[in-house]
């Protein structure tokens, strides 16, 4: 018993010092002042690091059951459908005008 | 009345109503930071200009707040293994046939060890989060001393909402775990697992606001 | 003493609650109506002094007892948020599912009694801030209960900020009670009741938390941000350049308009649903019940109803036809929303083929339930030229509109939620409504609704735009429509008369109602085979509950009775 203690104790202290490692190189990355789209891409995907690592050892998501994995995934769609739904409707800025227009003036 | 699997699992989902809940809960508070989020893409990929976020934000105060929010993340699960392997004991003491209501020397000492230890952890996380909420008036009132206000630009606005918001769930937290910390050891001695149970899932959430802050420090200061 | 009353008024018993929902819901369908008969008369009578009542509505709203135009817009705005937001989904969900879910379930009361306490109170305390913003300087919202940007950032007053408030209230209030049924569902499941035992009206309140679950969020964060732009000067969804009265607005800009209304419709589409769903499954009770059989297709329905579920969060955008997307983006929504109708369209057909074969019992429930469904049909066949973009075009925004989605909630959903309320008085109260008044009630309900809402359907197809303040009467293209509004008028004083047979019988009932045992209607789920009546106070079954078998199970050959109730074993 003491010794899962001890092991579990542990694993948070190597999640803590992943996250710090990380926090320190998110930082990093962005002294290197880097064009738009690395800079976006490497800063989310340190993000999403970070937070899979709090997720899964420090909320105990890691072995977690179904009934919880299946609403989390549910809501995770939706929020990538949102943001999708979002961008592609008013985002033209972002995509040029090739979704077309939805009314013509010639 | 009992409400059925308050503490003990049900068998075919494996979960507490309380484990449940929390979830459920979060994934409500996904969905609006979620819907944050996106409206921040939407309003900063359409402006012609942006201000340069790490110009005008304090990018090591942040780096100082995330540290100090991941810390007091740490403490609050050393908080919960704290109580939790000794729950189980507790509880085994309290049902036990002769029904020992006063605990051996040994196992006092034991309980009140692992009590003291939750007390000591959950303080610290009540810390960590007040030296958080410190930062954060600094970075406002800095912020407004600069004639820098959340009307100034779109920028400005999102940044005091989204923050805004995340602080009020630092606050609110906080009360939760103040309340853990003080009166509501009580359950403790009536009820072990119970109150274990209470701590991982105040610690669910407030590894949420943990979450939700590792991506709002990249997303309005870094990039 | 005192503490005795307390603990009554902040009862954690769900059916406590239930009834309190019940109640409050209901005084605000009572309130929303009466918003709305002024809009009829403004309509019928444009420009002319309302008879009796237009001295008390002050001279601010109404100049000489003529509804101005500014108090016209409250009434509109008001009248559905009330009617959707404090009326229909509170009594539909926070009353029925509230008392009835647990019972249907086998479980003692919701896994977070004291939560479901403090969602009541949240819902009262939002829908009095609604009700108070009628009294402050400039009078309530009054920006379409869907409070579109840029108007409503800008608009004058209190009321929109109080809209804005009372809405976080609200949200805050059905979250937390959507988290407790899906808890309790999932978790508090007696033994033996598998999911597939499960009464269809649980499904469908299950599914209906969901929706309000993942998609409330998102007016929480639009209506966080609309409070910002008016509070305190942010432009979220003012754009760069707008000009105001002829003035430039004084703000940063770089807003987005349409963010608003997606954020909107990301719930307000998921939120039509919340509407339907428990009105699906009342009637799905009350059929099953009184044709004396299973329903046909129970598990197609259940199937059917979860993708109905998840579909309904990829359709938002079919209410934003008009507002420039691209040619491709608004393929993809008509898309979503067609392929939407399909699993409406099993359900409404499940249910009609449950008539096939069965003994009918033409009691007052049933005769709701009977009109529902042609009438929920009618409703859902003319979304469908709303649903294609290209036919949304000349409809969109017309009293077309407002007919379509009325026929869905008037006729239909509020139809279900007074079958629920015959079906279930007796279970509450121990006594039966009246068979006669509830006739009678039923017959003129169904005349005035159709007097009312089919000749909507006529002003919109010649092009008549909804929230006119004159109903149209200035526009030529409106004119040959414009009679209509005198007989729609008179039937809407049909239907508030028609009411009075309803509520004269629920409280006659409730003293001198013919005495019924627990299970008058002979029902086979266990809120009518294992509890008492009223259900008791603690626990609500005397003895432990055991499921055996599926939830309909009625006229089973070969079997000792005409129904076999969940529990017997």
């Amino acid at each position: 018993m003491a010794h899962d203690v001890a092991a579990q104790v542990r694993g948070y202290m190597v999640v803590f010092g992943a996250l710090l490692v990380l926090t320190l190189a998110t930082v990093g990355v962005s002294y290197l002042r880097l064009p738009e789209t690395p800079a976006v891409l490497i800063g989310i995907s340190i993000a999403l690091t970070k937070a899979a690592l709090v997720a899964m050892y420090f909320m105990h998501l890691k072995g977690e059951k179904p009934m919880v994995y299946w609403p989390l995934g549910l809501t995770a769609f939706l929020f990538v459908g949102l943001i999708a739904g979002l961008l592609l409707s008013e985002g033209d800025h972002l995509f040029g005008t090739q979704f077309g227009d939805a009314f013509t003036t010639d | 009345m009992e409400i059925p699997y308050t503490t003990e699992v049900r068998p075919d989902t494996g979960l507490t109503n309380p484990k449940l809940g929390i979830w459920l809960f979060l994934a409500s508070e996904v969905m609006l930071f979620g819907s944050l989020f996106s409206s921040y893409v939407l309003l900063r990929s359409g402006a012609p200009t942006w201000p340069v976020q790490h110009e005008v934000l304090s990018v090591p105060l942040a780096a100082l707040n995330t540290v100090v929010l991941i810390a007091s993340s740490v403490t609050m699960v050393m908080a919960w293994a704290s109580l939790a392997p000794h729950a189980a004991a507790v509880r085994d003491r309290l049902r036990s046939p002769n029904a020992r209501a006063m605990a051996s020397p040994a196992e006092a000492s034991a309980e009140a060890d692992s009590l003291k230890r939750y007390r000591l952890f959950m303080g610290l996380t009540l810390l960590g989060g007040a030296i958080f909420l410190v930062v954060k008036a600094i970075e406002y009132g800095d912020k407004f001393s600069h004639h820098l206000y959340p009307a100034t630009n779109n920028f400005l606005g999102l940044y005091f909402t989204l923050t805004g918001l995340h602080a009020l769930h630092v606050i609110v937290g906080m009360i939760v775990n103040a309340y853990l910390w003080g009166p509501g050891t009580r359950m403790w001695r009536s009820e072990p697992e119970r109150f274990a149970n209470r701590i991982e899932v105040a610690g669910i959430y407030w590894h949420f606001v943990d979450v939700v802050w590792i991506f709002l420090f990249p997303v309005l200061y870094l990039l | 003493m005192r503490g005795h009353v307390l603990r009554r008024i902040f009862s954690t018993d769900h059916k406590v609650i239930g009834l309190q929902y019940g109640f409050t819901s209901m005084f605000f369908l009572l309130v929303g109506f009466s918003l709305v008969i002024l809009i009829r008369w403004q309509h019928a009578y444009a420009g002319q002094a309302l008879p009796l009542v237009g001295g008390l509505l002050g001279e601010t709203n109404a100049p000489g007892g003529v509804i101005s135009p500014e108090f016209y817009n409250q009434l509109g705005a008001m009248h559905g948020t009330i009617m959707v937001f404090l009326g229909v989904v509170p009594l539909a969900f926070g009353a029925f599912g509230n008392y009835i879910v647990p019972l249907q379930i086998g479980a003692p009361d919701m896994a977070f009694p004291r939560l479901n306490a403090l969602s009541y109170w949240l819902y009262l305390a939002g829908g009095l801030v609604m009700l108070v913003s009628f009294f402050v300087p400039g009078g309530a919202a009054n920006n379409g209960w869907t409070s579109y940007a840029p108007l409503s950032d800008i608009a004058a007053g209190h009321g929109q900020t109080l809209w804005l408030g009372g809405m976080l209230l609200l949200i805050f209030s059905s979250l937390l009670g959507a988290m407790n049924f899906i808890a309790t569902i999932i978790q508090l499941r007696a033994p033996g009741m598998t999911w597939f035992r499960l009464p269809f009206f649980v499904w469908a309140q299950f599914i209906t938390a969901f929706l309000l679950l993942l998609a409330f969020p998102a007016l929480q964060a639009a209506a966080v941000l609309q409070g910002m732009d008016r509070l305190v000067g942010t432009s979220f969804f003012l754009p760069s350049g707008l000009v105001v009265t002829g003035q430039p607005a004084d703000v940063a800009g770089g807003g987005n308009a349409l963010l608003w209304q997606h954020l909107f419709w990301f719930l307000g589409h998921p939120e039509v649903y919340v509407l339907i769903l428990p009105a699906m499954g009342i009637i799905a009770e009350v059929i099953a019940n009184n044709t004396r059989k299973p329903l046909w297709g129970y598990r197609l329905m259940v199937y059917s109803v979860f993708v109905l579920g998840f579909l309904s969060f990829v359709v938002w955008a079919h209410h934003m036809f008009l507002t420039g997307m691209g040619t491709a983006i608004s393929a993809f929504f008509q898309a979503t929303t067609m392929i939407i109708s399909i699993p409406s369209v099993i359900i409404l057909s499940a249910l009609i083929l449950s008539l096939y074969g069965g003994s009918i019992r033409f009691n007052t429930p049933m005769l709701f339930a009977l009109a529902f469904m042609p009438m929920f049909g009618l409703g859902g066949l003319t979304g469908l030229p709303l649903g294609l973009a290209a036919t949304d075009i000349p409809l969109h925004d017309t009293n077309y509109v407002v007919a379509h989605f009325h026929y869905l909630v008037a006729p239909g959903t509020i139809f279900a939620l007074f079958a629920g309320v015959y079906y279930w008085f007796p279970k509450v109260t121990g006594r039966m409504m009246n068979e006669t008044l509830g006739r009678i009630h039923f017959l003129g309900s169904l005349i005035c609704m159709n007097v009312i809402f089919m000749p909507m359907f006529v002003q919109g197809l010649a092009g008549v735009n909804r929230r006119l303040w004159d109903g149209g009467a200035i526009y030529s293209h409106a004119q040959e429509t414009l009679s209509l509004n005198v007989p729609m008028v008179y039937a809407a004083f049909g239907l508030a008369f028609f009411q009075l047979f309803f509520l004269v019988n629920l409280l006659v009932s409730l003293r001198a109602g013919r005495v019924a045992d627990t299970n008058p209607w002979e029902a086979t789920t266990l809120e009518w085979s294992a509890t008492s009546t009223p259900p008791r106070a603690h626990g609500n079954f005397d003895r432990p509950v055991r499921v055996y078998r599926d939830p309909y199970e009625y006229s089973v050959p070969g079997a000792a009775a005409g129904f076999l109730p969940q529990n017997a074993d």
